[in-house]
């Protein structure tokens, strides 16, 4: 069938793009791989040097797996699969993994790569210093944020709710209404916070130096350490149901995905230093 | 006859509050009313903070002093052992909810029409919801139950009258049990006879240790913890659903 | 024989209505009309407009002023009926001018006692029609509604009756407006020596039969709380005996009131003299004492080394929340007695200082029902629910003060109706 509307097909997409990266035509460019790996033979094979229609490609695709009609087969046909496929065939050693599936990669020899190419060209510490082969400690960026940003922030989920879909189903919202910084008595204290208080929580991003603060009622709890401060996340009016009106920031308002903070890899503390202050 | 009982199993209990939910959902109770209600609590200074959950239905007790000092005889005790208010008789004087130690009662400060979530009138709403009209009428909470037969089921009926857990009675009717403990996703509440000595509540009683709440007040309540320990003077409730209507 | 006579000769005010009268008449009016209209809104969107709200979860009080106030109105009925019991059980003929005054608040703060109770429930036609249908003895309630509405109440207005039948003859015999009634009141009676006897031995025996039934009505009003193991502060022996002497005490420093204001009004300052203000100011000097003795009674044990439950109602009571209304309330009682107990001691009773201590007992009263019903509930829960909170709304306020007004209505409309002061026994009858 046709696109609809302004919508193109995915492969009239790469083609274009290719096309104009000059990636399309000549050896090693993508009408080349295409061949090689749709297993188009002769006398099938696509021109290197002219760019086909869409149709005309799984066409002889098709004819290279034996249908004389081609694409037409299918199309009066439909699609069938051949015989059954064997799971070893598309879920691999997934089905008998080794040590009985306890793998944790210890060393990654392209991480070391990626980090050495990087340094060689220059690049600053703060975009490859995560990207180490084994698994290596480093002080977590926040711990770099000025001395006045004395408490950690932490973040978790709620067993009541769902991402922030969950908030506004008014079921749900009655058991955790609203949004609430969990903060140790002491810690509250010491800043001259009370039970129910509204206080403004401000992280500190050390490597841009940049500021963001929320306002949330404060809980006290001694079930967090004094050092640390909580906010579950569900909450911020993300889904902005009416709802879901007044309830509350969402953590991760306070948190950035900048370097330093996220990676590529899985192994980095993207927590912030906040400081916490009756609004 | 049957003499039921419930078990909470307070090591398997992780504080989730499904049960709060599925109570609600069975029996349609409006806003603000938990007939079925979760503590939070903490206890202790950090580092030595403890957190425990407990689960507080009605106690359904066999000395029950809501049933004494109801003047009309609507809250009444079953042969069965369920506690069962009687929603065409009770004039709303609130003296059950009074006298109940554990604070189970609820009483209709509005009209319950007006106390479910939504604004059930607003025509936005309306074409939503494709014109309902709330609560989901299950037809069971109508009917009368028991030998009695009273009508003594589900909640929201009418304003000005009390409404408590009821052991979900319409269920326990058809030889189901509590939707409570069918919706724990841990298995910690258990719900069952007493007089069959093979039936699970029976042999927990006899063969754990359990505690009930409040013991000391003579209320003889029939819900049995295993487990966990009462809650101390020092427990105080964190998350606290302190819904005011 | 029956010549037209002016109003003005009737006794005591009656069908005498002044400018003053219709100004009150129509400010009472007001308040009922305020109080039947908060009314009208809490049955229309059902009690949430009251401040009360759920034990538990929702942190509330479900029993607020209106119960407080069924408390103190059955309260103040005591001191009537038990003032109009000893005049004739001790013959006590210099408080003979009281005694219907005394009758007639006892019967109207019943009356409102009942209708405070009315306005709580939260179906009150089905309380109507249930509580006498289903009534069980056990519960508490019973006490209370029943035996003081339906018999103490009854008892109380048959009283009022009997001990009203000579007055009516007499004016049974002038020609007024309300003939009709007098005649109907006075059925039968004649005034012989052998009638006044009959008279004077039936309201003696139903004196006698009514004063335990008033002291078995109070206590239960009492046991409505103190049986309630359930609820920390209420659970106490003490609860029926200082209920009955709270009673006492609210009802008569209204008595002197009362009867202060009608001797200025209809200017009686012989049948009121001061030595019936003496009288009932010895009466309130002594209950308040019981009353006073109650109240440390009542404080030692609590702070002494109660159980924590009950620790935390009387922090709540003594040093929280409702200090403020316990100690005002505390110190309008020891100011009262003192200002009686002076009196009492220099033989030198000053009217004025009898209304004062009249009216700060009053208010002591209600100020100690209030601390008695409320922070049981908000404080007093023994799951660890936390503190709760209770606020009476416009609602209740209003009504409560359209009962009251409409309790001072009844008793000025009957004052127009009815003499409010007995003639004297020896007073000859045409």
């Amino acid at each position: 069938m046709e696109p609809l509307g302004q919508s193109r097909g995915e492969t009239d997409i790469y083609l274009d793009l290719c096309e104009k990266a000059g990636l399309l035509f000549g050896k090693d460019g993508f009408l080349d791989r295409l061949n090689a790996e749709l297993g188009i033979k002769d006398p099938y094979r696509l021109d290197l040097a002219t760019k086909p229609a869409v149709r005309d490609i799984f066409d002889r695709w098709a004819k290279s797996q034996g249908l004389t009609e081609g694409i037409r087969f299918f199309e009066s046909n439909g699609v069938w699969v051949k015989g059954p496929v064997s799971a070893a065939r598309y879920y691999g050693s997934a089905q008998n993994p080794p040590f009985s599936g306890i793998r944790q990669r210890l060393y990654g020899e392209s991480l070391l790569r990626y980090q050495r190419e990087m340094q060689a060209r220059d690049v600053a510490k703060v975009y490859w210093q995560d990207y180490t082969p084994f698994p290596s400690w480093r002080p977590p960026t926040m711990w770099s944020s000025p001395a006045q940003y004395d408490l950690n922030l932490i973040s978790f989920k709620k067993v009541e709710f769902k991402q922030g879909r969950a908030s506004q189903i008014p079921l749900l919202a009655e058991l955790a209404p609203q949004q609430r910084l969990q903060i140790n008595p002491r810690a509250a204290k010491a800043r001259g916070i009370q039970d129910g208080d509204t206080v403004r929580v401000e992280s500190h991003n050390a490597v841009t130096g940049v500021t963001r603060r929320v306002n949330v009622k404060a809980e006290l709890t001694e079930a967090i350490r004094p050092d640390t401060v909580g906010m579950p996340h569900h909450y911020g009016e993300v889904a902005r149901h009416p709802r879901a009106k007044g309830q509350g920031p969402t953590p991760n308002t306070l948190f950035f995905t900048g370097e330093g903070y996220v990676t590529n890899t899985n192994d980095s503390s993207f927590h912030v230093r906040v400081q916490v202050s009756k609004a | 006859m049957a003499r039921y009982a419930m078990v909470i199993d307070l090591d398997r209990c992780v504080g989730c509050r499904a049960c709060m939910e599925a109570c609600k959902v069975e029996n349609n109770t409006p806003e603000a009313a938990f007939w079925m209600y979760v503590f939070r609590l903490e206890e202790g200074e950090f580092p030595n903070t403890k957190l425990s959950f407990l689960p507080r239905p009605c106690m359904h007790c066999d000395n029950p002093p809501c049933v004494k000092v109801c003047p009309v005889g609507a809250r009444y005790k079953r042969v069965d052992g369920l506690v069962a208010t009687d929603w065409d008789r009770c004039i709303g004087c609130r003296f059950c909810e009074v006298s109940c130690p554990y604070g189970v009662n609820y009483f209709n400060w509005k009209s319950p029409k007006m106390n479910y979530y939504l604004e059930w009138g607003d025509p936005t709403v309306q074409q939503a919801t494709n014109g309902a009209i709330p609560p989901y009428k299950n037809p069971d909470l109508d009917r009368a139950y028991g030998p009695e037969q009273r009508r003594i089921a589900g909640s929201g009926h009418l304003k000005g009258i009390i409404e408590k857990c009821t052991f979900c009675a319409h269920r326990v009717e058809v030889g189901l049990d509590p939707a409570c403990v069918v919706n724990c996703p841990a298995f910690a509440l258990i719900f069952g006879d007493l007089d069959d000595p093979e039936s699970e509540v029976s042999r927990l009683i006899r063969e754990k240790r359990t505690w009930r709440l409040l013991e000391e007040h003579g209320t003889e309540p029939r819900v049995y913890y295993v487990g966990g320990a009462p809650p101390s003077t020092e427990a105080h409730q964190i998350e606290a659903v302190k819904a005011r209507v | 024989m029956a010549t037209r006579l002016e109003s003005k000769t009737l006794p005591y005010g009656v069908g005498h209505l002044t400018v003053a009268w219709y100004v009150v008449t129509a400010f009472l009016l007001a308040i009922l009309a305020l109080g039947l209209y908060a009314y009208s809104r809490q049955l229309g969107e059902g009690e949430i407009v009251t401040g009360m709200r759920d034990i538990g979860t929702m942190g509330g009080a479900p029993w607020g002023i209106y119960i407080a106030f069924v408390v103190y109105f059955v309260g103040v009925s005591f001191a009537g009926i038990t003032i109009a019991g000893m005049v004739r059980l001790l013959n006590l003929e210099h408080l003979r001018p009281i005694a219907r005054m005394a009758e007639l608040l006892t019967v109207i703060t019943l009356v409102l006692g009942a209708f405070s109770i009315l306005a709580d429930v939260g179906q009150p036609l089905r309380a109507l029609i249930n509580l006498p249908r289903y009534a069980r003895p056990m519960s508490p309630f019973f006490g209370t509604f029943t035996l003081v509405i339906a018999g103490y109440l009854f008892a109380s207005l048959v009283y009022l009756y009997l001990a009203g039948r000579r007055d009516a003859a007499i004016m049974a015999r002038q020609d007024t407006r309300f003939g009709w009634l007098y005649r109907l009141w006075a059925a039968g009676y004649t005034d012989t020596p052998e009638e006044r006897e009959r008279h004077r031995r039936t309201t003696f025996w139903l004196a006698l039969g009514i004063l335990p039934l008033l002291l078995t009505a109070h206590s239960t009003l009492g046991f409505v709380f103190g049986l309630q193991a359930g609820r920390p502060g209420w659970f106490s022996a003490l609860q029926a005996p200082a209920f009955v002497v709270l009673a006492g005490v609210s009802g008569t420093g209204l008595m002197i009131v009362i009867a202060a204001i009608l001797r200025r009004a209809l200017g009686a300052t012989r049948e009121l003299s001061i030595g019936v203000f003496r009288w009932l100011s010895n009466f309130l000097m002594v209950l308040t004492a019981a009353y006073l003795y109650f109240m440390v009674v009542e404080w030692l044990v609590s702070v002494y080394a109660a159980p924590s439950a009950e620790a935390r109602v009387a922090a709540a009571v003594f040093r929280g929340d409702y200090a403020w209304i316990y100690w005002l309330s505390a110190v309008a009682l020891v100011a009262s007695f003192v200002i009686l107990f002076v009196q009492y001691a220099a033989r030198n009773h000053n009217l004025a200082l009898a209304v004062i201590a009249g009216l700060l007992v009053n208010l002591a009263a209600i100020g100690k029902r209030y601390e008695i019903v409320i922070p049981s509930q908000t404080h007093g829960t023994l799951l660890p629910y936390g503190e709760g909170l209770y606020r009476p709304s416009w609602v209740e306020y209003s009504v409560i003060l359209g009962l009251i007004a409409l309790g001072v209505l009844l008793y000025m409309l009957f004052m127009k109706v009815f003499p409010i002061i007995e003639a004297p026994e020896s007073g000859e009858v045409a």
